[in-house]
């Protein structure tokens, strides 16, 4: 009560020294509250974004994918295909923890047939209507119309398009869509006023790299597409239909699946060979004409794929999303997955969302630990501040400590308590107002609704299309646990100080 | 009884290559309920002499016995206890602590005294009873600011004696006093060591000042000289 008293008064008798010290305590609690704040809010938002609406919390590929940072490998090189999907699918459904999942395909398909360029885009073979129910619709219609499950077609990011415009001239439109004037850019504008703007309605692709044989397709344009959140960081991935991106890269399509023969053509594929085909005098036949017509119109009724009689899940694959149900973390469900996966003996590996995210996860890793690093610089200045003017007024009060240590007041225990005490209060009056103040500024920057524009850097850094710093528990546990860590780096020189102060010290001076 | 004894005891200032001889060999004994008067030249060895007998400064060479025990050898924690419980100071300076007032400063001692456990009640008796001593009952709630030099240098005794302590030792207590508050705050020592029994070390260079004392102990160039 006594050192309480004394270290109280002190504070009020030094009010210049205190004031000075409470306002870098003041603001280091503001800084560090808004700091943390964006800083959890940036990483919730990523991790939000990018879980929910672009990767799921794992992702599965195949045993013999090598590589981890599946999502963006170097130049566009594709992945492995998982063998036999559709046993993995049904170990996937029996699993209780995960909520959803969805197989896909991606790679980097090379645009053909547009001037002399060769521009390669980011494309991603799926289920559209599925991806968009399991990904919260992030997809957001710009033109056109979306694509329909087991349509065939490409959705053509507003990304993708800007670019094919820089590389190629030609403006993508979906089919029967007029072109809108506030989508163009300002060159293709300028382009379209001049009656110089050419439109391409389709895109003819092939698959880049892979083990596989790619084929070129062509592909109407069905819709032009945004995302709803980080646009910014993934507005050059399109889509393509699950089958077209197939047949693009040259992998095992579904239609060309055959699941059950009839016991009679088992039997002619068993005899048949090459040689019973070609050999024989009867290789050419005379035709035999007939005054039979046909109706071209029937016969492309009768020979049109059925989509609906495709299973699209029995063609290839190159990963599988995987959301878990609320509660489960990422370990767990990782452990959980593992053990199933090694229980079914299917061919999956599972890799978390950020490793399979790569460059762009550890980009904005990096970029909020810059931000954290930047707040514990400016944290250390202020403690470095702090300790000198309290080691300052440490040495300023030689008489008044070394008289009570000269009439009994222990180094250990009455000087340095009242030396933390007055450090303590000093940080716990205004860490308080600076938190407190550091949680309306919070709020006006909520309210604000900062947007990161075109800047895709402030896009990582935010973790999305706003900034959005957010105010925790946990967040404002751990900042006050940083400020109770940086307040006693703080005393430690000046407490030192204070405690070597010996009685003589204070004769010697009077 | 002897309750201060001082056995060749040498103090030596380093400086620089050389060292200054504060102290020359000094033996000393000073009796229990004593009013003695070191005297002697600025620069004799009296605040150092002092010092050492307060356990404040520590001696070169020699024994230093507070109540019969050797404190040459005593930790730091040991002699802040021993000047705690055992001995009270009077500075030149006053020495107050500015932000408490003239009560809080007075028990202050004693409530750094935990041991012995007095209550808040016996504290504040005590305090109370001194500061009446010491006629500064009108200025209890006063802060140190607020008091004369002569003012203060009372609360300082009061202080001092609150503990009561065995030795009180003053180091000039009249040095920044005019020689009326002065000699004021010396009748006021000697009627306290008749009343409270405690033995008064003070050094002085003012010879008007040494009709208070019952011995003398004079001091030169860092040696007794009688």
């Amino acid at each position: 009560m006594l050192i309480l008293k004394i270290a109280w008064r002190n504070l009020l008798r030094h009010k210049v020294k205190s004031l000075i010290i409470g306002i870098i305590i003041f603001l280091g609690a503001l800084i560090m509250t808004v700091g943390n704040a964006s800083v959890i809010g940036a990483q919730k938002g990523f991790d939000e974004n990018f879980v929910n609406r672009y990767t799921g919390h794992v992702l599965l590929v195949s045993k013999e994918e090598e590589k981890d940072s599946v999502l963006y490998s170097f130049m566009g090189e594709s992945l492995k295909v998982i063998q036999d999907y559709p046993a993995l699918k049904s170990m996937l459904e029996e699993q209780d923890y995960i909520k959803d999942f969805i197989p896909l395909t991606r790679g980097v398909a090379v645009l053909l047939g547009l001037e002399d360029t060769m521009w390669g885009i980011y494309a991603v073979g799926v289920n559209f209507e599925d991806y968009q129910r399991i990904f919260q619709n992030n997809v957001k219609l710009v033109e056109g119309r979306f694509l329909k499950n087991g349509e065939h077609g490409i959705l053509v990011s507003t990304g993708t398009r800007e670019d094919i415009y820089k590389f190629t001239g030609h403006w993508v439109l979906p089919e029967d869509e007029e072109i809108t004037v506030d989508n163009l850019t300002d060159e293709a504008l300028e382009d379209y006023r001049a009656g110089e703007l050419p439109v391409q309605n389709d895109l003819v692709f092939m698959g880049w790299g892979g083990d596989t044989l790619n084929t070129d397709i062509r592909l109407p344009i069905i819709g032009v597409v945004r995302y709803e959140a980080l646009n910014q960081v993934m507005k050059e991935m399109s889509f393509l239909d699950l089958e077209s991106f197939r047949e693009c890269f040259g992998y095992f399509t579904a239609e060309s699946t055959i699941e059950d023969l009839s016991e009679e053509e088992q039997t002619s594929l068993e005899v048949v060979n090459d040689d019973d085909i070609f050999s024989g005098d009867d290789i050419f036949a005379d035709a035999v004409l007939t005054e039979e017509s046909y109706d071209i119109e029937t016969i492309q009724e009768q020979t049109q794929r059925d989509e609906g009689a495709v299973n699209l899940d029995s063609g290839a694959f190159n990963y599988v999303s995987v959301k878990f149900k609320p509660g489960v973390s990422i370990r767990e469900g990782t452990e959980l997955l593992n053990q199933a996966i090694e229980q079914s003996g299917t061919d999956a590996r599972v890799i978390d969302w950020k490793t399979a995210s790569g460059q762009v996860a550890q980009m904005a890793g990096m970029m909020q630990g810059a931000v954290s690093i930047f707040v514990l610089i400016l944290f250390f200045v202020a403690v470095i501040i702090i300790a000198n003017t309290l080691s300052l007024a440490a040495m300023e009060r030689v008489e008044e400590l070394g008289m009570m240590r000269a009439i009994g007041a222990l180094r250990g225990y009455f000087i340095s308590h009242m030396f933390i005490l007055e450090i303590f209060i000093l940080s716990f009056v205004f860490s308080t107002i600076g938190i407190f103040v550091g949680m309306g500024c919070v709020g006006l920057l909520q309210l604000s609704n900062i947007q990161a524009g075109n800047q895709e850097m402030l896009h990582i850094l935010f973790g999305g299309d706003t900034f959005k710093p957010v105010i925790d528990v946990f967040g404002l546990i751990e900042g006050i646990l940083q400020l109770a860590f940086l307040t006693s780096l703080a005393m430690i020189y000046p407490v030192y100080v204070a405690g070597k102060i010996k009685p003589l010290d204070a004769v010697n001076r009077s | 009884m002897n309750v201060i004894e001082l056995k060749d005891v040498i103090k030596e200032y380093p400086l620089g290559k050389t060292s200054v001889h504060a102290l020359r060999g000094v033996n000393l004994s000073v009796k229990e309920g004593d009013f003695t008067s070191i005297v002697g030249p600025s620069g004799s060895g009296k605040t150092t002499l002092l010092n050492i007998i307060g356990c404040i400064d520590h001696a070169t060479t020699g024994v230093v016995k507070v109540h019969g025990k050797d404190v040459t050898t005593m930790s730091d924690y040991s002699l802040t206890l021993l000047r705690l419980h055992s001995i009270g100071f009077i500075f030149q300076t006053f020495n107050l602590i500015p932000v408490l007032n003239v009560r809080e400063n007075v028990e202050f001692p004693l409530l750094l005294m935990k041991s012995k456990n007095y209550t808040k009640k016996q504290i504040k008796e005590r305090a109370e009873k001194l500061i009446e001593e010491v006629g500064l009952s009108e200025h209890i709630n006063h802060r140190p600011y607020e008091l004369s030099g002569g003012q203060r240098q009372r609360v300082a005794i009061a202080r001092a004696l609150v503990t009561n302590p065995d030795i009180v030792l003053a180091d000039e207590p009249t040095a920044n006093l005019d020689s009326e508050t002065g000699e004021r705050i010396l009748s006021l020592m000697q009627e306290l060591n008749k009343i409270e029994k405690t033995t008064f070390i003070f050094s002085t260079h003012d010879p008007e000042i040494l009709k208070y004392a019952k011995s003398i102990t004079k001091i030169r160039d860092g040696k007794i000289v009688a």
